[in-house]
């Protein structure tokens, strides 16, 4: 048997021309090899012979428990995963109630873990306040000397025009 | 994920995204457009009906599991059967040390009641035929793993070598060499049945 085509190039050419993957020339072309090959036709007829064989092998119907089975186990799972926090929160409850508390424990978690931090910031804004009301107080001071000197330099200048 | 990538998601894709979303009857549509072809490949790979069934019952526990993480980077036939044939390998690696022929004939048992051809064939004939299937159903099953998945997904699934590669992580050239080799052992199996090989003056189509 002496074919000319390389044996990925005879493979590649003839399971493309059993499940019609070629391009019409591509496919004419092999057909003309075909014709004068006798390796590649005694291929074809057993690629064919095997193809027909495995188009016979029929798979069994699915049985008719396959989806309820399949759902029954979905929700064994589902139920399983649900339970470890129900179980935190008394029968009856929703989850609504568990909102309140989730903030509650979050609120108590930042506390305990950012505490001292969290004072020395509101010391360290108590310390500002008290600073910007002094300047508040000497603007105001300073704002009233300067009404008097007017005030003076008006009585003054009425004066003298009298 | 925007508007437009949303209407250029494949429809599977969009409905597993929906199956995320805690949509449970689209998990519902997935299963009844997919359970035939996943089922029936692993009856292929397994060559037991219970068995496989119970593989494709982990399959779909897998796909429904993984929605919260389902991410359309692939086409979901190609992330569905990588699922199937992990699990199908992983139970013909486990199964290996069993002897081949101590099964094969209850699983006859297990195949489709035969069709009859609407034209009567005679009982030669089907005997034949009957030896052919058995000859090829046994040659299949002593493929190597990987060479088995991949002519089952070309073969029944209609998969191009590309989608292949997917499923099986591997290059689309790899997944050639496995089917050519596998394609070889199957003619190689049937030579004998072939009483006609070379003798119609290379007659094709």
């Amino acid at each position: 048997m002496n074919c000319i085509l390389k044996t990925h190039e005879q493979e590649e050419l003839l399971l493309g021309y059993c499940t019609a993957a070629l391009e019409p020339e591509r496919a004419r072309t092999y057909e003309r090899h075909v014709q004068g090959c006798e390796e590649c036709r005694t291929m074809l007829e057993l690629q064919r012979l095997a193809d027909e064989t495995m188009n016979d092998w029929r798979a069994p119907e699915v049985s008719e428990e396959f989806d309820r089975k399949l759902f029954a186990r979905i929700r064994v799972e589902e139920d399983a995963k649900r339970a470890w926090w129900q179980g935190l929160v008394p029968s009856g409850w929703g989850w609504k109630p568990a909102i309140p508390l989730a903030l509650a424990a979050l609120a108590l978690t930042v506390f305990v873990w950012r505490g001292p931090e969290a004072l020395s910031v509101a010391q360290k804004s108590e310390g500002l306040k008290t600073d910007e009301i002094d300047q508040v107080e000497r603007a105001l001071d300073d704002m009233e000397a300067l009404q008097a000197l007017h005030q003076s330099d008006g009585e003054s200048a009425q004066k003298e025009a009298l | 994920m925007n508007v437009t990538s949303v209407a250029t998601l494949e429809r599977d894709a969009e409905l597993m995204l929906r199956v995320r979303e805690g949509d449970e009857s689209s998990f519902a549509i997935l299963l009844e457009k997919h359970r035939n072809s996943v089922v029936h490949f692993l009856y292929r790979m397994v060559q037991n009906r219970a068995i496989a069934e119970e593989l494709a019952q982990e399959v779909f526990m897998r796909v429904y599991r993984s929605r919260g993480s389902y991410e359309p980077t692939a086409k979901f036939t190609t992330w569905l059967f990588r699922i199937t044939t992990h699990l199908a390998l992983n139970h013909v690696r486990d199964k290996r040390h069993e002897k081949l022929h101590d099964s094969i004939d209850e699983k006859v048992e297990d195949a489709a009641p035969r069709q009859l051809a609407t034209r009567e064939i005679n009982v030669e004939e089907r005997m034949l035929k009957d030896a052919r299937l058995l000859e090829i159903r046994q040659a299949i099953e002593q493929l190597p793993e990987k060479q088995r998945s991949a002519v089952l997904m070309h073969k029944y699934q209609e998969m191009e070598y590309s989608q292949i590669a997917g499923v099986l992580e591997c290059s689309e050239s790899a997944v050639k060499s496995l089917l050519f080799r596998a394609y070889e052992t199957l003619r190689m199996r049937l030579k004998h049945f072939n009483s006609g090989a070379g003798r119609d003056g290379g007659k094709v189509h």
